[in-house]
């Protein structure tokens, strides 16, 4: 279920009353430490409903604290300046989604530092023997976000955001279609290669 | 008596299991499972925080950037 927002106020606008900052009404996320320094109220309930989840797509995507910190705050400022812009045909959500994916996309092209997955890869690991239905084990949790670096780094693009998004609840297959240029059935079919290859990749990370 | 403290010798050898047993226990790592992908960078996802100083940064850049938005004419006309 998708809960949408409505077009949002320019940055030292208001969001009309009763309305959402696009996700699920609550309190504040954990992770999302209050600041003395907001002045909006309302874009302080953007940020408090989004800003983990769009810090930890980057982090994945760029796979450095520092670069994600960053990235956080750049997105964060992108959409507060552009939020009359918004015109709701998407959930803010997905609006901030994009506008992360463009900005940790184009710092990926700049940096030139990860390795081009090339087909003849992809071949290898569509090859391996599928164990997508059994459970993932690890032993040491503490390791965990470790290993999952190591397996997203290894992973195709494409599978990588699409693995990330779809991790997301607050995402439709819909949604991540639309984030990722493709259709909702495209998104279902990719999913079971993807999930396939990324257990593959774990598994070696042990 | 005999019986009573044959009673009291196997409680202590009891006790003693037990805590052996929750050494090692604690020892072992404790293996988590995730029933398939998504869920397991769920969990990530909810044990990686936001650092706190990035909320500090965005509130002090949204602020400097109001601060420095042009008023509409109105407003400087009316001196809102």
């Amino acid at each position: 279920m998708q809960t949408r927002a409505t077009p949002g106020p320019p940055l030292c606008g208001a969001v009309p009353a009763g309305e959402s900052s696009g996700g699920r009404a609550g309190g504040r996320p954990a992770g999302v430490a209050p600041a003395s320094g907001w002045k909006s109220p309302q874009l302080e309930a953007i940020y408090v409903e989004h800003a983990q989840a769009i810090y930890y797509l980057a982090l994945r995507l760029l796979s450095d604290p520092t670069q994600a910190e960053d990235a956080t705050h750049d997105v964060f400022l992108k959409a507060f300046r552009k939020l009359d812009q918004f015109k709701g045909k998407s959930s803010l959500r997905t609006w901030l989604y994009r506008i992360t994916i463009n900005h940790c996309q184009n710092l990926i092209q700049s940096w030139h530092h990860r390795h081009m997955f090339s087909n003849a890869d992809e071949a290898v690991w569509d090859t391996t023997p599928s164990r997508t239905d059994s459970p993932l084990r690890v032993l040491e949790i503490k390791e965990l976000g470790e290993r999952i670096r190591a397996t997203l780094d290894r992973l195709p693009e494409e599978y990588r955001l699409l693995l990330l998004l779809v991790a997301d609840e607050k995402l439709s297959y819909e949604d991540v279609g639309h984030l990722t240029h493709q259709t909702a059935d495209a998104v279902r079919g990719k999913l079971h290669r993807a999930r396939k290859v990324f257990t593959a990749i774990f598994d070696q990370t042990a | 008596m005999n019986g009573k403290s044959k009673l009291t010798h196997q409680n202590q050898e009891h006790q003693q299991e037990q805590s052996a047993l929750q050494a090692h226990t604690r020892q072992r790592p404790a293996a988590h499972e995730f029933p398939n992908v998504e869920e397991m960078l769920r969990y990530d996802a909810a044990h990686t925080p936001l650092p706190a100083a990035v909320t500090d940064r965005v509130a002090a850049s949204v602020e400097r950037e109001r601060l420095r938005a042009p008023r509409v004419w109105w407003k400087r006309l009316f001196g809102k």
